[in-house]
């Protein structure tokens, strides 16, 4: 489909040159002609290259997708957390002062653009208290050490993780109530079990099991959050890639990406459907 | 005849004793505090958006070369101007016009596309129903802005363009919704009196089955809405969505992707960015007290 728009990516040149980076570029040949082409180049891995600087994308790829995984890792595993202990909190706690203060948060992380969110802590954790550096992955012109990319870390994966926190919080909080009034909970208190006892062996396991789907059904969306994130962090992975080369209709890279999420989708589906059957021993995959 | 007409209420029919309904969804609405007063909000931001001439009088697109560039706010210019002296609190109350009319229009477009492919695959079900159901999982798998992005990069960006973009990019949600209910509706008996009586396809859907999904459909409205406005802003944030002159509050943050707009001018990009986290968490707070009202299981006990 991308391959299809034309022009663009050619500035202001006289029409011989056009004609002559066209047929470089093999665009003056039909869309579908093109489409069997790059894939016959995929199927040799040969993902294209970069108009920019003819740099190839698959070399793109290898350098991008592990700061992606990274930022997006270290997020969701703070997300899933504090965003799970948070909603438990919420839903035990359900009509008091503390429910009613995380429902409010929970509704401001999704509510707040992701943008808007990383600027304000730009603007007062980088520029105003000077805390984190404002963006990049590592200080340039310094040799690489670990201790300066995490510093550079901290601050987009904390935003991040407020994001997909406030979302995962709000379905803890609602499988957890939904668990809480069943029978099996209120036997389990007739016994005489302590209630901590009830909440983390009886109840909580079984409000974990929804939250596995709907955490695994919103990775297409904490893909598109993060493109965002990192282009405001300037974080280099392929989320800032992606806007980059979709603004400079560079096709080939937008190609390239679009297959790696949708990769990504089919594979956090796998996961989750693995993660079911560990989380729930009556499901069993034959 | 008649005795079958009056039957045909008396099989439980939802959609036969909607007032009662709607005011009983009503009382519950305003029962819901948060909601009622994310509805006061919204109404009076409506208002200064409708108004927009009487609330600011400077024109949004007019540059103001003797008041300067990068002013901050003072008596004649409410909000200070921006990078080309334009008068910032025109363009935040104009720009809200476009804004809003952005996530209206283009969730109107999604939820009609929506009701009609997942009314169609709950209605006649069979191989129609798979066939549309696995295009609506390819648009619900794929990450909405990303793909948002990559077509907005083919078509070229523009107000037109974007309202159309996320319109037709929305709907798998409304669909999957509609057929769902479809399905569990088609089987009632009260369907199944009408269709005795000889209503054809088109009344069964128009009068029996679509007055019951007016609830759900509100809701779900309501939430497009705020997602609608979140992925303008973030397109326009890019550069990709609304083109200036024309004001949005999305493009009205691009300009602080300048670390010196961002450290000193902070009037220039904190009031857009705070319209669109109140629009949003207003509509978000609304719809969650209008799904608590008009959800049918809620009206059973």
């Amino acid at each position: 489909m991308m391959q299809s728009s034309s022009g663009g990516s050619l500035g202001n040149i006289s029409k011989q040159q056009v004609e002559k980076l066209r047929e470089m570029y093999g665009f003056n040949k039909p869309a579908h002609e093109r489409y069997f082409l790059w894939m016959k180049d995929l199927s040799k891995g040969d993902f294209g290259f970069r108009f920019r600087d003819k740099k190839p994308v698959s070399k793109l790829l290898v350098e991008r997708i592990p700061m992606t995984l990274e930022l997006m890792g270290v997020s969701l595993i703070l997300a899933c957390v504090i965003g799970i202990s948070l909603g438990v909190v919420s839903a035990l706690k359900q009509n008091t002062m503390i429910d009613y203060i995380l429902t409010v948060i929970a509704f401001s992380g999704v509510s707040v653009p992701v943008f808007f969110i990383a600027m304000v802590c730009i603007f007062i954790f980088s520029l105003n208290l000077d805390w984190f550096p404002t963006s990049g992955a590592w200080t340039p012109a310094v040799p690489l050490s670990i201790k300066d990319h995490i510093h550079h870390l901290i601050l987009p994966s904390l935003v991040m993780a407020v994001v997909i926190m406030s979302d995962i919080m709000r379905y803890a909080r609602a499988s957890m109530l939904d668990v809480i009034r069943e029978d099996y909970i209120t036997t389990a208190r007739a016994k005489g079990l302590r209630s901590l006892q009830v909440i983390l062996g009886h109840a909580f396991r079984n409000a974990l099991l929804p939250l596995i789907t709907i955490i695994a059904l919103k990775i297409p969306w904490i893909f598109g959050g993060s493109s965002i994130l990192e282009t405001v962090f300037q974080w280099p992975g392929i989320g800032s890639l992606f806007i980059e080369a979709a603004v400079a209709r560079d096709y080939y890279i937008v190609m390239a990406l679009l297959m790696v999420y949708g990769g990504a989708v089919v594979f956090a589906s796998l996961i989750a459907d693995i993660a079911y059957a560990v989380a729930d021993p009556r499901i069993k995959y034959k | 005849m008649a005795d079958n007409l009056i039957g045909n209420q008396l099989i439980d029919d939802p959609s036969a004793n909607l007032k009662p309904q709607g005011s009983r969804a009503w009382r519950r609405f305003r029962r819901h505090k948060l909601a009622v007063i994310s509805a006061v909000i919204l109404t009076t931001l409506m208002i200064l958006v409708i108004f927009a001439p009487l609330v600011a009088p400077i024109h949004p697109h007019d540059i103001h070369i003797e008041s300067g560039i990068y002013r901050p706010p003072s008596t004649d210019h409410w909000l200070g101007t921006d990078s080309v002296a334009r008068d910032v609190w025109s363009r935040l109350i104009y720009g809200g016009r476009i804004s809003i009319t952005v996530g209206v229009v283009a969730i109107t477009i999604s939820l009609s596309i929506g009701t009609i492919i997942g009314g169609i695959a709950g209605y006649y079900g069979g191989l129609l129903d798979s066939v549309l159901m696995r295009i609506t999982d390819v648009f619900l798998s794929l990450p909405t802005i990303i793909i948002v992005l990559a077509s907005v990069a083919l078509i070229g960006p523009s107000l037109r363009n974007l309202i159309l973009i996320i319109g037709f990019l929305s709907w798998a949600n409304i669909a999957r919704l509609v057929r769902g209910q479809f399905l569990s509706l088609r089987e009632k008996e009260y369907v199944i009196a009408a269709r005795c009586i000889g209503a054809n396809d088109r009344r069964i859907i128009i009068r029996h089955l679509l007055p019951n999904l007016v609830g759900p459909l509100t809701v779900a409205a309501t939430f497009g809405v705020a997602e609608a406005i979140l992925t303008e802003a973030a397109l326009s944030y890019l550069g990709l969505g609304v083109q200036v002159p024309t004001p949005s509050w999305g493009n009205m943050l691009e300009a602080a992707k300048q670390v010196s707009i961002l450290k000193f001018r902070p009037w220039i990009w904190i009031p857009p960015g705070f319209m669109i986290a109140i629009t949003v968490l207003c509509i978000n707070i609304m719809g969650d007290g209008l799904r608590d009202a008009l959800d049918p299981r809620a009206t059973i006990d």
